[in-house]
């Protein structure tokens, strides 16, 4: 039996350290590994169904063709799906020109060798993508236009706080290892409050749970901190020293007095009395943002206000004290970080057009003309169940001529392809990884070879270059050779550039990242433009127009709306959490998780299911004008009323796919999808 | 020494990497887990705690399973306290599975045979922790040294005496349920119109056990035959009752998941009520046929004959205790009250009759009397059918015409007692984690939320 240590890859905050068991060249098992002090305990359920998601009879290993017209699919060879990807490549570049060609990957692995496509697309002449990105860019940038950068201190420094607002967060399961340290904290006398529409898993340790209508947090942040400034529970000095624009933000908050921010967020007056006192008598105090809250049109503005808490109380730089939103330490290899990395260049190279926002991917790709779209090619992604407005993208995709898919498994996106390539897992190409949590880079070693027919993405550019008789030169210097040799040369290369990190050390396990704070700004040093902590930011308005402090105002899709006809025909919100059972979606198609997550299901409250007829368990309809999806409704008295709950990442043809409800809008900053903008209502079939 | 599982409940989430861990160490299917997350409050109802028992096999100090088993499968090792089962001598009767409250022993339908939680017996020999433990990714669940039977009082562990080597951690007493800033003009849900339980499914359903009906009846009845002949003469008919007799072993032996294993079940004989009643209507078929053939019977051998068949009704009565089901020996369908019932139906015996179906008019009364009052649906019309058919009629009948014994009074009262029989089945539960925190569930709601 071989064992190797390795590091998970997923989308996901955790991103463990687990040792890998081979036996005849299956996963046998997969054990802890105590070296990443952030996972001690080992993985997650997700991480242990790797022994079925490798070797599963479903998995896709050989090149797939459709057949025409139809829905089926045959196995073809490489040398007959690379000629007809390359003779259509060659087509539409001579025809329209190479950006008529779109590339688009979603976030479906991590790892070094992820920018090898992008390098490939170059060297073809180039291509259309996306800018912008569906997980968390209006946190990131109220972040980065707050504190300079986005960091926060090591996973393990929750357990030194005494108050912890779980703010949109439900780390028990979507960072299940956090909850060792929140519980660390809890079982020495901390206090734990959440704020969600939600009762969840990581509610019940708490002393508080407020649950606000979904899209006001922000209301009720200037509240607290209008509560915080009045009641003289702020930290002059810290404030003195290291915050520009504290007068400014004081007076906007007069605006937003807790009567206004309780009728706003429907949340009575005395819990953010409450929550406010608890911010003023407790300290040190960490707020831990989850991702959903930042996903409406107003969520730029409402993560600079809830910010705003821990600034003007001096809870940053701080053993137990600070805000946690990501940690991208650990990306030593990005030379400009997110989320600027994302962001359209101003001035555009004329070679990858950058012109489709990700949060509209559907109504943009239409819109496309100087050259139109013609072909697609999709890597690590499935954007036809993860991108807004499902419809608009299937219409987009339906819309080309041909599709390129490359995936693992028989996903919604793979079934809009002409030619579907296998994926490698996370066993079978040696790469190295960050995390977005904790401070650790890691080797992801090859532990396998691919079975059946199955190349890593890498290999398969490097036979399409070749095809496409690129410079050999140019591939050499761009594309790693498909042997295990030629990526490890390729990785050391890029380690080269960094003191302090090699593919040697990284053998022997997680490596934290080299100038690695562990207590986030406790150097004080904010990369701002001024050098402080910025309350009020100038780029917050030059670039994105909106207001230099943060300021409360209606999502555009609210039942509070001006539009009365909205908020009559679609009175419920419908929230998409994550769940403890994918990494949005990927894994539901295993037994193994099967076995725990059987099928789709819309949580409702009681009292909303008995205004519309509902009983538990019946088949109902969830729509609004842009779609609809049928499953079983599912009783949660903890639920707030007016919102019911689906978790995302249920693939169409498992009776899911909450976007077909979204809508394919941005985020006030940053160019987030504002997926969370969403009413629907609920009905009997 | 005894090892056991330590499980703190504040810090599960029910996220199920346990079961999973367990499915893998042990190449199980997925669906048939030896470990098991149950929630309590799964449906979040306002001001009632929801947590997780994540629960296997608690390797019982005294193990049910173990005393119980017919056939002997299991053993309890000395050193670890392990409660294992050898899975080539299982015979697939499942009677562990009612024996055991903690719902440990899993039937492999592919196998036919039991399986369960080895306390990763092979990973324990090489220093390591069960592998439920070590990929535990929050550290809820913990392997050492524990006192069985200690700090297990808690909300939804089922309370059934027997010592089971875990310990808990239990709920903080200053969890609190957590305040919710839910607005006060929101109607609380109609909790109770709206809220519904997850219906627990009983283990043993009549589906499954229609061949231990057919085969309760059917020794019910001859013992009660042999009583006729004895008492009132009735006419010997060996032929007949090796028959039916034969007709009762071959089903019972149908819901065996290994037939060809079957003579296993008379192993256990110090302590299996089950291989008891195995032993003693065995023995009762075979000399009861032998004893009818005898041209000039001796009613002292018939009398013999007759103990041994009561004695294995008494023993097959006993078989169902151990599911912990309540007041069964207050049950009418009691075969040793059926078999009494029997003998004055067919040796058309006042008496006899009489007191059976008084016994039985008292016993059932009392409890449709007594399910109807703890909420239960009494089913009037299959109850007047039970009484009025099944023990009235026969009475009738004798008041009727003492002398001649009327063919239609055996076929009426062999179809109540089928009736009560079959309620009797539908009525057996076994005690298992996931009832017990449905019925812990109920209790916390009616006292009030």
């Amino acid at each position: 039996m071989k064992k190797f240590t390795t590091g998970c890859p997923r989308n996901c905050y955790s991103t463990c350290t687990f040792e890998v068991q081979i036996e005849n060249g299956r996963i046998r098992a997969i054990e802890p590994h105590p070296a990443n002090k952030a996972t001690p305990e080992g993985p997650c359920l997700k991480g242990l169904s790797y022994v079925e998601r490798v070797h599963s009879p479903d998995r896709i290993l050989y090149p797939m063709i459709r057949r025409n017209d139809t829905a089926e699919f045959e196995q073809t060879s490489w040398n007959e799906a690379l000629d007809r990807i390359t003779e259509r490549m060659c087509h539409y570049r001579d025809a329209y020109g190479p950006q008529s060609v779109m590339f688009y990957a979603g976030s479906g692995t991590k790892g070094l060798l992820n920018g090898v496509s992008l390098a490939f697309w170059r060297l073809f002449g180039g291509c259309t993508t996306t800018y912008g990105d569906l997980c968390w860019p209006a946190g990131l940038e109220a972040t980065r236009l707050t504190l300079g950068e986005n960091k926060h201190s090591v996973p393990w420094d929750i357990a030194n706080a005494k108050l912890i607002v779980l703010w949109g967060k439900n780390s028990a399961e979507t960072n299940i290892h956090q909850m060792l340290y929140i519980n660390r904290a809890l079982d020495s006398g901390a206090t734990l409050v959440v704020v969600d529409p939600r009762r969840t898993e990581s509610s019940e340790r708490a002393q508080l749970l407020i649950q606000p209508r979904p899209g006001t947090d922000g209301a009720i942040a200037l509240a607290v901190a209008k509560l915080l400034i009045e009641n003289g529970s702020i930290d002059d000095g810290f404030i003195d020293k290291h915050v520009l624009g504290y007068d400014e933000f004081a007076r906007a908050v007069e605006d937003m007095p807790p009567e206004r921010a309780a009728d706003v967020s429907s949340v009575p007056v005395e819990y953010i009395r409450k929550l406010a006192r608890l911010i003023a008598e407790t300290t040190p105090v960490t707020i831990n943002t989850g991702f959903g809250l930042q996903r409406y049109t107003n969520s730029g503005q409402t993560m600079r206000a809830i910010l705003a808490l821990l600034i003007l109380t001096g809870n940053i730089g701080k053993p137990g004290a600070g805000w946690i939103f990501a940690n991208l330490q650990s990306h030593v290899f990005d030379a400009v970080k997110d989320p600027v990395a994302f962001y359209p260049p101003a001035e555009p190279d004329g070679v990858v057009r950058m012109s489709v926002s990700t949060a509209r991917l559907g109504p943009d790709m239409l819109r496309m003309e100087n050259p139109p779209l013609k072909m697609l090619w999709v890597e690590r992604g499935n954007p036809i169940t993860q991108n807004p407005e499902t419809n608009q993208v299937l219409k987009a995709v339906r819309a080309l001529d041909f599709r390129v898919v490359v995936d693992q498994f028989m996903t919604d996106t793979a079934r809009e392809a002409d030619v579907i390539l296998p994926a490698k897992t996370m066993f079978e190409q040696t790469d190295v990884i960050n995390a977005y949590w904790h401070p650790y880079i890691q080797l992801k070693p090859k532990a396998i070879d691919p079975p059946g027919g199955v190349k890593p993405e890498t290999e398969i550019y490097y036979l399409l270059a070749q095809r496409l008789g690129i410079d050999a030169g140019q591939i050499a210097a761009h594309i790693p050779e498909p042997t295990e040799q030629g990526v490890r040369a390729f990785l050391e290369a890029k380690l080269n550039d960094i003191p302090g990190l090699s593919l040697e050390q990284l053998r022997k396990g997680p490596v934290i990242a080299p100038d690695h704070q562990e207590i986030a700004f406790s150097d004080f040093v904010f990369p701002t433009p001024s050098g402080k902590i910025e309350l009020a930011s100038d780029e917050a308005n030059t670039r994105w127009g909106v207001g230099r402090v943060p300021v409360y105002s209606e999502p555009m899709e609210s039942t509070h709306s001006e539009q009365r006809e909205q908020r009559h025909k679609y009175p419920l919100y419908l929230m998409t959490p994550n769940t403890k059972n994918r990494i949005h979606s990927q894994f539901n198609n295993l037994k193994m998780i099967r076995d725990v997550s059987p099928g789709p299901f819309v949580a409702i409250h009681p009292a909303d299911a008995a205004k519309r007829g509902i009983k538990n368990g019946v088949t109902v309809r969830v729509f609004n004008d842009r779609g609809s999806i049928e499953m079983p409704a599912q009783f949660d008295h903890g639920m707030r009323i007016g919102c019911v709950a689906i978790t995302n990442g249920w693939w169409a043809s498992e009776g899911g796919g909450v976007n077909f409800c979204s809508k394919a809008r941005e985020t006030d900053i940053a160019h987030g999808a504002a997926f969370h903008d969403n009413l629907v209502e609920v009905q009997i079939i | 020494m005894q090892k056991g599982f330590i499980f703190d409940i504040n810090h599960c989430t029910g996220c199920s990497a346990c079961r999973l861990a367990c499915i893998i160490e042990n190449d199980l299917e997925p669906g048939v887990a030896w470990r098991e997350v149950h929630t309590f409050n799964p449906a979040r109802i306002e001001g009632i705690p929801v947590f997780h028992h994540s629960l296997a096999c608690n390797h019982c100090v005294d193990p049910p399973c173990l005393i119980n088993c017919p056939a002997s499968a299991y053993t309890k090792d000395q050193n670890t306290g392990a409660v294992t089962i050898d899975e080539d001598a299982c015979i697939g009767c499942k009677y562990c599975s009612w024996a055991c409250p903690f719902d440990a022993p899993k039937l492999n339908p592919s196998t036919g045979v039991m399986e369960k939680c080895t306390l990763c017996e092979d990973r324990i020999d090489h220093g390591l922790a069960p592998a439920c433990v070590t990929l535990c990714p929050t550290g809820a669940l913990g392997f050492g040294d524990v006192e069985p039977g200690s700090h297990q009082h808690e909300l939804g562990f089922p309370r059934s005496g027997v010592d089971a080597a875990i310990e808990f951690v239990p709920l903080d007493s200053n969890r609190h349920i957590p305040e919710r800033s839910i607005d006060s003009s929101q109607p609380p849900g109609g909790l109770v119109n709206s809220f519904e339980i997850d219906g627990v499914e009983s283990k043993i359903s009549l589906r499954s056990e229609w061949s231990l009906i057919v085969f309760s009846q059917v020794v019910a009845w001859l013992t009660g035959y042999i009583l006729a002949v004895v008492v009132n003469k009735v006419p010997a008919l060996p032929i007949v009752f090796a028959g039916l007799g034969i007709m009762g072993v071959v089903a019972s032996a149908l819901h065996l998941g290994k037939r060809k294993r079957a003579m296993r079940a008379l192993v256990n004989w110090r302590r299996s009520w089950l291989t008891r009643e195995v032993i003693l209507t065995s023995l009762f078929l075979i000399t009861g046929a032998v004893w009818l053939m005898i041209p000039g019977r001796g009613s002292v051998w018939g009398w013999v004959v007759v103990a041994v068949g009561f004695a294995g009704l008494f023993a097959m009565d006993r078989v169902y205790h151990v599911t912990g089901t309540e007041k069964l020996s207050l049950h009418s369908a009691q075969t040793i009250i059926t078999g009494i019932y029997a003998g004055g139906v067919l040796g058309w015996s006042g008496g006899l009759l009489m007191a059976g179906a008084a016994a039985k008019l008292l016993l059932y009364g009392y409890r449709k009397h007594r399910r109807y009052n703890h909420g239960y649906d009494p089913r009037f019309g299959i109850s007047a059918l039970r009484i009025i058919m099944g023990l009235v009629a026969p009475v009738l009948f004798w008041l009727w015409q003492p002398g001649t014994i009327a063919l239609a009074a055996i076929v009426f009262a062999a179809a109540g007692e089928l009736i009560d029989r079959v309620e009797f089945y539908a009525e057996l539960y076994v005690t298992t984690p996931r009832r017990q925190l449905t019925l812990d569930l109920e209790k916390t709601i009616t006292r009030g939320v």
